[in-house]
């Protein structure tokens, strides 16, 4: 009387059908489903947050030279209009009401106006310099007092609602006798200060910064690079360079990213440069995806163990029915749960994505996923949970309590927590010769190939690692139904390794009675 | 009367113990059979042979009429020693899909689990989740469960485990029903006067084999009986009377103990016509009396 290793449909469904609603109906599971992406969320959202919230740098400047700040104040004032005049210009016509008044007024010209009359514009604006000479600059610029009025009257705070990205929204000039600079650092009234020495454009001109706190470089850096951008035109000016030439000699190189692909060569989109982390992004999601359920499916046989239902089941069902049932109702719970993640995180960045802008992110990181990667996704997610699965449902099964699985899931973990220290070196690097070796490896197969998948992997590799996984699946699943079928009646000591594998090796069921 | 269970040589081994050792043992169908014996004695070893739960190493086990116990899971039920239920399940829909499970269709499923709670008085009960009800009200619903599907043939594990005298009565009555109904009962105890009560037949096991099995009233035939006798006047010899083999006298009181098979009725007119009897009380073995003594062999022996 041979035991039997076939299923019968309908029996593993009403079995898998129980368990997911069992689950799914659980509060566990929507702590699960809920605190899941709000940890990511908070991970991604809280330093935005941070910056969003905390004030601007209050800074001061002492001028020996008498003539260096007022050019800098006008180069930040610049860099603020061209700021001001591209939002004006990219608000949709709809949206345009929401802006303030001064800006409202001249989104329709602003729009017309290519890069270099905006930075022109933004120019005659913060100088007062020559009129521009495009129409619609022109337009603008006759009308610009209200504009102007406006900037200057800006708050740092009301500066951060209109764009936290202007300087005045994030760096506050303030006008402090010099004598109580160092005073008002130590008070904390003052972020730090700047000195600007007598000839600034001598070679060995002395420029300090100072500051109670020197690891935060941000004011520093920006505020040097306004210095120096003056610095050599005024220098350039003296050589007898125009402006036209200074800015040419100024100007630094800008390397284009370019991606090779089979089609040939083009400059990488912001998606294309977004999509060579999704693979990171894809790995994270198998890792939880996988690790969440198939240590689910060991509590759920380890439960049904101890509340010896499983003698009760045992008695109506084939074991193979068991645990395909149980494995297929918990997969369907796994679904049910990143499924409910991915929705729960596009709900969430398309809520509130924006008030952090993160929708260009987030966009082109949706642009970048391909229906090939999602395919082989799913075939390396019910391939990966399957494999994990056929070993958890065993160990669930041979124990009586999660303290008697820690010895068995420890190794277990470790294998599984491999791909994850592995991701970003192998999404890095994913031709490498290593990445490519540890993927054909069955139990990280799932892991690497899709960690592999920002410079897709040669067919080749899709195929054999893809038939390893699944001959391995098929002979750990056979494997661990033994164990099942002889471990669900075993309510001794737990089995050893070594015993273990004997009752994987023999076919018959045996239990303690 | 057909064979509701058959086991010819059947043996289960773990590891190099026999829990089961060449049992042999047919099962009338209609009726209720104990399976007697200490604990660790293959009771519930043999029990899953039957319920197709566990396959023996050797020898047969077939039921119903020759099928493999796996083969005629619809037809059968089982009722393990510990109460199984789905602790976060309502009480209605775990004992449905119990019957799910055995092959009816679920408004079946739910129509009878919900008919026959509501007639075991957990009418109130049945949305409550299982792990809400007393242990007594568990083991009515896991027996609800394990009937739902009405098996001819009904296996239970210590169904008196753990159980307060009034649920102990409520499931001797409940096997009783069973037995009414048509259906053969079969199920283990280490209390004697359980099976004493409602047998029609035992089968004691220790060590995995059996010791004596049978119809209860054979097996009490066979086994020593005694009288009780009060009485004035001078019986002489005790011996020399018809079917007696010992006797402990005390002068006006003595237990005489009879040979198997003795008529007490011809013993009693022959003590007539000696003495005077002012009590003549005949006393069967108890069926605690004649398992205690075949295990009790079996440690001698040992």
């Amino acid at each position: 009387m041979p035991w039997s290793t076939s299923v019968t449909p309908h029996k593993v469904w009403l079995v898998a059908q129980r368990d997911y609603v069992a689950y799914v109906m659980r509060r566990r599971f929507w702590v699960s489903l809920l605190l899941s992406p709000a940890i990511l969320l908070a991970i991604m959202l809280v330093p935005a947050l941070i910056q969003h919230y905390s004030g601007a740098h209050d800074y001061a400047v002492v001028d020996d030279s008498g003539w260096l700040l007022p050019a800098v104040e006008q180069r930040i004032a610049a860099d603020d209009y061209t700021k001001l005049l591209t939002l004006a210009a990219r608000t949709p016509p709809a949206a345009v009401r929401s802006l303030p008044p001064a800006l409202a007024a001249i989104a329709p010209e602003a729009a017309k106006l290519n890069r270099q009359d905006r930075e022109d514009l933004a120019q005659a604006l913060a100088t007062a310099a020559p009129a521009p000479t495009a129409p619609a600059a022109l337009a603008i610029w006759q009308q610009h007092t209200a504009l102007t009025q406006w900037y200057a009257g800006l708050t740092p705070e009301a500066a951060a609602g209109v764009d936290r990205d202007l300087a005045i929204a994030r760096y506050h000039l303030v006008v402090l006798p010099p004598a109580s600079l160092r005073g008002a650092v130590m008070a904390g009234k003052l972020y730090a200060y700047f000195t600007l020495p007598a000839e600034p454009l001598a070679a060995s001109a002395r420029f300090v910064y100072a500051s109670h706190n020197l690891t935060d470089t941000d004011l520093r850096d920006w505020f040097s690079a306004q210095v120096s951008a003056v610095v050599q035109a005024q220098r350039a000016a003296q050589a007898g360079l125009s402006p036209a030439e200074a800015k040419l000699i100024g100007q630094s190189v800008d390397f284009d990213n370019q991606l090779v692909t089979e089609h040939g060569q083009q400059t990488a989109t912001a998606a294309e440069q977004a999509a060579q982390w999704l693979p990171v992004g894809y790995v994270y999601l198998l890792f939880i995806s996988i690790m969440q359920i198939a240590q689910l499916l060991m509590m759920a046989t380890i439960e049904e163990k101890s509340n010896r239902i499983a003698e009760m089941l045992l008695a109506a069902l084939e074991p193979a029915d068991i645990m395909a049932g149980k494995t297929l109702g918990v997969a369907c719970v796994g679904v049910t749960l990143v499924g409910g993640w991915l929705l729960l995180i596009i709900g969430l960045l398309a809520l509130f994505g924006s008030a952090f802008q993160l929708g260009g992110f987030v966009s082109a990181i949706l642009a970048g996923i391909s229906a090939w990667n999602i395919i082989w996704f799913l075939v390396y997610f019910v391939l990966g949970f399957l494999l994990y699965a056929a070993v958890t449902g065993a160990i669930g099964a041979a124990v009586n309590n999660i303290r008697e699985a820690q010895p068995y899931m420890t190794p277990v973990m470790l294998f599984m927590i491999l791909p994850l220290i592995l991701m970003v070196p192998v999404a890095q690097d994913p031709t490498a010769l290593w990445a490519r070796v540890l993927s054909y490896i069955p139990p990280l197969t799932p892991f690497l190939m899709m960690s592999r998948s920002g410079a897709p992997p040669p067919m080749v590799d899709y195929i054999v690692t893809t038939a390893l996984l699944l001959a391995t699946v098929v002979v750990a699943l056979y494997l661990s139904g033994r164990v099942f079928q002889r471990g669900l009646l075993n309510t001794g000591a737990p089995p050893k390794f070594k015993e273990m594998l004997s009752w994987a090796r023999r076919s018959k069921m045996t239990a303690a009675s | 009367m057909s064979a509701a269970i058959s086991i010819r040589d059947a043996s289960k081994y773990f590891g190099a113990h026999a829990a089961v050792n060449q049992l042999s043992l047919e099962v009338p169908a209609g009726s209720i059979y104990g399976f007697l014996g200490r604990n660790g004695a293959g009771k519930t070893t043999a029990l899953r042979m039957i319920a197709g739960i566990l396959e023996p190493d050797a020898g047969d086990v077939t039921v119903l009429g020759g099928s493999a116990p796996r083969d005629v899971r619809t037809r059968t039920g089982y009722l393990p020693e510990e109460n199984g239920l789905y602790k976060d399940m309502q009480v209605l829909d775990m004992v449905a899909y119990f019957g799910l499970l055995r092959g009816l269709d679920r408004r079946e499923a739910r129509t009878r689990a919900r008919e026959r709670l509501t007639a075991a008085g957990l009418g109130e009960r049945i949305e409550s989740k299982c792990n809400t009800l007393s242990k007594g009200m568990a083991q009515k619903a896991q027996v609800i469960a394990t009937l739902l599907h009405d098996p001819e043939l009904v296996v239970l594990d210590e169904p008196f485990s753990g159980l307060d005298p009034v649920n102990s009565e409520m499931v001797l009555a409940l096997i009783k029903q069973f037995k009414r109904e048509g259906r053969t009962v079969i199920f283990s105890t280490h209390v004697v006067e359980h099976a004493e009560q409602i047998c029609d037949a035992v089968i004691i096991i220790d060590h995995g084999q059996r010791k004596l099995a049978g119809r209860l009233a054979d097996i009490k035939a066979q086994a020593e009986r005694s009288v009780i006798v009060d009485y004035e006047g001078d019986a002489g010899v005790w011996q020399e009377l018809p079917g007696v083999r010992g006797a402990d006298d005390a002068g006006q009181h003595a237990e005489l103990r009879l040979a198997p098979g003795a008529d007490t009725q011809a013993l009693l007119r022959t003590l007539v016509e000696r003495v005077r009897i002012r009590r003549f009380d005949t006393r069967e073995a108890s069926l605690k009396q004649i398992f205690l003594d075949a295990v009790e062999h079996e440690r001698d022996a040992a």
